[in-house]
């Protein structure tokens, strides 16, 4: 695509925009027309991050994917924004009437526990699940930047679990916890950090919850020494 | 505490090495997994001696694509030959129902100027390829008749895992490791990354890129980093294998010959 240059400062923002926008009103045209888009895509959202784009981005996907073409640079660059704000508009599509519609977007959210491919939960609760993962964990999240090229299952975002058991939001860029941690917090993520990953999620999950539920009782189990914690927190669980 | 472990057998660890000359691909994979923390099980001594058979022609198909004329080309722009495969609209080969399984992927290394893809196919590519130089070609045809190679998608039920990267206490010679380019110029997304083979000498087979060190991989993907990139590539720690035990287990099933000889 030798037309599209690659500069790419603030100032030449509108140029992709009007590239992209060009093409979509072209998509399906030639395989250039395609291409480009693909192109302008992946410099829209790696480079400008400019998450307006994703709703269209997803639309051509799911065209793309009913006529079987090719869709997988799209992927990478539709998740490449970084944001979660991508996860919830897949997970609409988890009650669409169109099969390869619903199914492409079980593929994409397959890295959410309990959405799996071959599994036979309707399509509402399949999108509840989702909605619920994404609302409980999204100040969590980080992007990691997994893509069908690298493998068959990509993981595209994580749960920074630390960050969640201390109910503190992180960069999605980078998944590094925001707030300036205390020395006694500190001390906490040494200890954290020796737990399985397993542990790690059990530990989190009770977190959220006495959060959510009661702000109070939180403080003073995160108050109690780590060993404590994990006590009442496996309490009926095997941890390490 | 030898850090390998059979379940059914009392085979002593030098003698499964003195099998094996000095210095050899072999030997070194026996002696990593034998230094390290993680414990390798199997049932018995066949089943790791499967998984080095395999691994070794993992390396030999691996060096062999290399070898090839196989170009590397975009999906977009893929190609194969058609006395074989179908190119299919998203840049896929689908094998043809006509054809052996074993000539259409043997095909790829004898014409592979007729051929054309990205670096995650080539790993498919090897790892069959790795599978028919073990398990006789019958049983092979039989497994394989409905192939499609694309990237990591499609993947056969008798390969299971080769898709997965999982984190890895050491790296063995024939584990498929990936390079990372969080930084890579968006219109060039094929280079976000590399798939390769760890040829255990300290180079990687990587299709489009060749058999090369870490650092002139890593200098070759930041070769195509966007110009205000501020991180460079990196090798991943996780490694991606075929479930050997599963393999073996299938391999055992139809054959009580001992492996075909390298």
């Amino acid at each position: 695509m030798e037309y599209i240059e690659k500069n790419y400062g603030p100032k030449h923002h509108n140029h992709y925009k009007s590239i992209f926008e060009k093409n979509y009103l072209q998509q399906g045209i030639n395989s250039e027309c395609d291409e480009a888009l693909d192109i302008s895509s992946g410099i829209l959202m790696s480079i400008y991050r400019d998450k307006t784009y994703l709703p269209l981005i997803l639309e051509i996907i799911f065209k793309r994917h009913k006529k079987g073409l090719f869709i997988n640079n799209l992927i990478w660059a539709f998740f490449q924004c970084g944001d979660p704000e991508s996860l919830e508009l897949i997970s609409k599509h988890l009650i669409s009437k169109d099969y390869t519609e619903h199914q492409l977007s079980k593929k994409l959210l397959s890295f959410i526990p309990e959405i799996k491919i071959n599994c036979s939960r309707s399509q509402k609760e399949l999108y509840l699940m989702a909605q619920n993962w994404i609302k409980e964990n999204r100040i969590f999240l980080y992007f990691t930047g997994e893509s069908f090229q690298q493998t068959s299952e990509p993981k595209p975002f994580k749960v920074n679990y630390f960050a969640k058991y201390l109910s503190k939001p992180v960069y999605h860029n980078t998944g590094k916890i925001i707030e300036k941690l205390t020395a006694k917090e500190i001390k906490l993520s040494e200890k954290f950090d020796d737990l399985n990953d397993s542990s790690k999620e059990l530990m989190s999950k009770f977190s959220f919850n006495l959060y959510t539920n009661n702000k109070y009782w939180w403080t003073a189990w995160l108050d109690f020494p780590f060993e404590k914690q994990k006590k009442l927190a496996f309490w009926g669980d095997e941890y390490d | 505490m030898s850090m390998i472990e059979f379940s059914n057998d009392q085979t002593s660890l030098n003698s499964i090495i003195n099998e094996y000359p000095s210095g050899s691909i072999e030997r070194k994979i026996i002696l990593t997994m034998n230094s390290n923390d993680k414990v390798y099980q199997y049932p018995d001594l066949k089943f790791l001696k499967f998984e080095i058979n395999f691994r070794i022609n993992i390396l030999k198909s691996a060096k062999e694509l290399n070898d090839s004329d196989l170009s590397f080309l975009v999906f977009r722009k893929s190609k194969c030959n058609t006395d074989f495969w179908t190119r299919s609209d998203e840049g896929g080969f689908v094998m043809k129902n006509s054809v052996n399984p074993c000539d259409a992927i043997k095909d790829i290394y004898v014409n592979g100027a007729k051929y054309g893809t990205e670096c995650s196919t080539a790993m498919v590519i090897v790892y069959y390829r790795a599978f028919l130089n073990i398990f006789p070609e019958k049983y092979f045809n039989k497994l394989f008749d409905e192939t499609v190679l694309m990237n990591w998608s499609n993947i056969n039920f008798h390969l299971p895992g080769i898709g997965l990267l999982k984190k890895a206490s050491d790296n063995l010679p024939g584990d498929r490791r990936y390079f990372k380019n969080p930084d890579v110029d968006p219109t060039e997304a094929e280079w976000q990354g590399e798939n390769v083979i760890d040829m255990g000498d300290g180079s990687f087979y990587g299709h489009g890129l060749g058999i090369k060190t870490e650092e002139k991989i890593i200098h070759d993907l930041n070769e195509h980093r966007r110009k205000d990139a501020t991180v460079a590539s990196y090798l991943m720690k996780e490694t991606g294998n075929p479930d050997y035990i599963s393999l073996a287990r299938e391999y055992y099933k139809i054959s009580d010959k001992p492996l075909k000889p390298l």
